[in-house]
């Protein structure tokens, strides 16, 4: 959504703070696709069925003005949309029919309810006096997705689609943001009613998402300005309220080591002094070790997340703790920590900005050099420079970084391949890293490349995908070629559920439980939907083949064949404190 | 340790509203000992009075849940000292004879119950109050036949507005 489409000046919404201009009868589907525009929505994905054929048909009038991506499953459309906003910040929008198009949508919205992700997820559903009479294709997606949702609603009647829609958009974006799915019944979508007859008033929520109090601001800047041993923990939050810069403004002046989480992951550049790595179970060893001697720690839009804290009876009992969030529910939800600031990360961090001083930590930021040599000798260095054997998937990672530009998106999947991109990319732009967080959705990585190349038409667009997930959304290809999209695909494959196999290896005695995987011919694959393909199997060939995929016009699929059995390390065994975590095998 | 809890929240009169509340106790395996919802001095806004056990510190954080739906006005938790609240339950009694009818009715209008109905082998009673009083005045007919035991959810209000 704009922001200049929505009047965030506004207490209330309504048809004239929304500029809807309309005029006329017109039918509920046509209503929506006005609503959609009106709020600034470009493109949407989805996949046409039963129930919703006539918002299809009223489409088929907007095809200038409305982008539609077809995808080849709902849940791929409801991952690119994921895509999309995470790539924008703005609103992705899917669409389903009723039943088993509605259904398929479930994993992608529990996904962004964990992952805040703002969507709106339009499906149609039977007439509205079939409703309960188990009629075909007849689902309770509003009673199914209730749990997963930020916010749900049925539409029984046209008239209800202005309003709804625009209570959606506002309830989607405001404060820590998330999924939002309108289902509309057949009759709702065919009948009409006039523009002239709507009339709503509703609360704008992006006014109300602030609650610090300017006592609690001074008390944290006491915490801080007295710090010695201060720790800033970075979380998706800071890229959702756009406070990059004022995180770096905070950051820079009172020098405290940035930690980030896995999806705080481009809020803070790798690559600047103070940026000492990622948090968690495969996280850098620098800021999990010294997350147990900080004296304070600075948690900003982080929900500490059970993969970050280990156990959290020896997470950080030392350190006094500031937690800033917009959602006031995960305040103390897992840790209590000594003053809460519930706002949003930008504006908390510049009320803080005027309360702190500068200051200098040199000792503490030595630890974690040291900290961070340790893990270069025993994991890093191994890691991404080898001379021979199989490759790794950390090597290929490593090299890419280096080839690709700053600006480069890079989208993962989830599993091994996932750890070692967040471990071995070099982010350094906002929202440059797209990967599913706290779901750990296998299948996201493909569409949600898509949706972040629509989005992004002008940046390069990578997914990065293990032998297991690519296969759960690989008809997605499908969608690629028809879109004739720019994105390039690495598939890591080692034959295996990486992941998966390296529990069993470290936990279950290495008893490889229905991990291993007889795959097809990815090459083929790719190349029966006309996206040309390399195999790599050689070290000599990577830097080529990496070359050839980037200045290859269109989209490419390089499937590199990786070391069967590495294992992703340092690594917090579950339970563990996180100043527990082991670098190496032997170590277990 | 678990101890008694009452979450009371207004909440616009939405189809689902109920279904998001019961979901964020579903969500944390709490199960919910009663639930009532009803009119309001508001029109179109409902009141969802949930009444549970759980471990004290599961409170703020369910409480912060139910309060950040879209459709919850305000909501407030409350351990019972801080409420008044009453419930209702109605029983159906049997008896023999009019001996046994007699005693009954006696035992009901001395213990702050009320005769709704009287059939030809049975009474209907209703009484109000706390839980205990409830509990009590149940336990009054153990030796009679009871029918039916019927009870209301808790409805409650907050003994201190000031």
């Amino acid at each position: 959504m704009n922001e200049d489409k929505m009047n965030k000046n506004s207490t209330w919404l309504t048809p004239q703070s929304l500029n809807l201009p309309q005029n006329g009868e017109i039918t509920g589907s046509i209503a929506i696709i006005e609503m959609l525009l009106a709020l600034g929505v470009k493109t949407v994905f989805g996949y046409p069925g039963g129930a919703i054929m006539p918002f299809y048909d009223a489409l088929y009038d907007y095809k200038d003005k409305l982008r539609h991506i077809l995808v080849r499953h709902e849940q791929g459309a409801v991952h690119a949309a994921e895509g999309y906003s995470r790539a924008t910040g703005e609103i992705g929008v899917c669409i389903a029919t009723s039943g088993p198009g509605a259904t398929n949508l479930v994993t992608g919205l529990a996904d962004a309810m964990l992952d805040s992700v703002p969507l709106i997820a339009i499906t149609g559903n039977v007439s509205s006096s079939l409703l309960g009479t188990d009629a075909f294709q007849e689902t309770d997606i509003v009673g199914v997705t209730i749990p997963i949702t930020k916010w749900n609603h049925q539409i029984t009647s046209a008239q209800e689609v202005p309003m709804i829609f625009a209570k959606a958009f506002n309830i989607a974006k405001a404060g820590r943001p998330g999924p939002v799915l309108i289902d509309i019944t057949k009759d709702a979508l065919l009948s009409k009613f006039d523009w002239s007859d709507i009339d709503f008033k509703i609360k704008n929520r992006e006014k109300y998402v602030n609650h610090f109090s300017y006592k609690d601001i001074e008390t944290a800047a006491e915490l801080i300005n007295s710090a010695q041993q201060p720790l800033l923990l970075v979380g998706h939050g800071v890229l959702i309220s756009k406070a990059k810069q004022e995180l770096f403004t905070f950051a820079t002046k009172t020098q405290m080591p940035v930690a980030v989480t896995l999806l705080g992951m481009s809020a803070f550049d790798v690559e600047h002094p103070l940026y000492v790595g990622m948090l968690g179970m495969h996280g850098n060893y620098a800021p999990n070790i010294q997350t147990n001697k900080a004296d304070l720690i600075i948690a900003i839009g982080m929900r500490f997340d059970d993969r970050v804290t280990g156990m959290l009876q020896a997470y950080a009992k030392q350190a006094k703790i500031i937690h800033i969030d917009i959602d006031a529910v995960e305040i103390g939800k897992i840790v209590k920590p000594d003053v809460a600031l519930v706002g949003c990360a930008k504006e908390v961090l510049n009320a803080l900005m005027l309360k702190v001083n500068a200051a200098e930590h040199t000792e503490w930021l030595e630890s974690f050099k040291s900290a961070a040599d340790k893990e270069q000798q025993a994991v890093i260095s191994s890691a991404i420079t080898v001379d021979s054997g199989p490759l790794k998937m950390s090597e290929v990672v490593a090299l890419l970084s280096e080839m690709t530009k700053d600006s480069t998106i890079v989208v993962s999947d989830v599993g091994q391949q996932q750890m070692i991109t967040a471990r071995y990319y070099k982010f350094k732009n906002s929202r440059n890293y797209i990967a599913s967080g706290g779901l750990g959705t296998m299948g996201f990585g493909l569409p949600a490349g898509i949706g972040a190349k629509i989005a992004m038409p002008n940046q390069e667009v990578i997914v990065i995908a293990g032998d297991g997930g690519i296969q759960m959304t690989i008809q997605e290809l499908g969608t690629i070629m028809q879109e004739d999209l720019d994105l390039k695909i690495i598939i890591l494959n080692n034959s295996f559920l990486g992941m998966v196999r390296q529990w069993q290896e470290l936990f279950f005695q290495k008893r490889y439980s229905f991990v291993h995987l007889v795959n097809p011919d990815f090459v083929k694959i790719s190349e029966a939907y006309s996206i040309p393909a390399l195999e790599v199997r050689e070290r000599e060939q990577l830097k080529t083949a990496i070359q050839t995929m980037l200045e290859t016009p269109g989209a490419f699929l390089l499937n590199v064949l990786v070391e069967k059995e590495q294992n992703v390390f340092p690594m917090l065994a579950v339970g563990s404190a996180v100043s527990d975590i082991k670098l190496k095998r032997d170590e277990f | 340790m678990k101890t008694r809890h009452t979450i009371t929240a207004l909440a616009e009169n939405e189809t689902s509203v109920l279904h998001r509340i019961t979901s964020i106790f579903t969500k944390r395996k709490i199960n919910i000992e009663s639930l009532t919802a009803g009119d309001t001095e508001h029109e179109n806004i409902s009141r969802f009075t949930v009444v549970f056990s759980s471990e004290l510190g599961v409170v703020p954080q369910l409480l912060r849940a139910i309060q950040k739906q879209v459709e919850i006005i305000e909501a407030f938790a409350s351990e019972d000292e801080g409420l008044l609240y009453r419930e209702i339950a109605l029983l159906c009694l049997g008896f023999r004879n009019i001996e046994e009818r007699e005693q009954l009715v006696k035992i009901v209008e001395t213990n702050g119950g009320q005769v709704l109905l009287f059939n030809r082998k049975s009474i209907v009673v209703e009484i109000t109050g706390g839980e205990i009083e409830i509990n009590r005045f149940r336990d009054l007919f153990l030796n009679y036949k009871l029918y039916t035991f019927i009870r209301s959810g808790r409805v409650a209000v907050k003994k201190y507005f000031d």
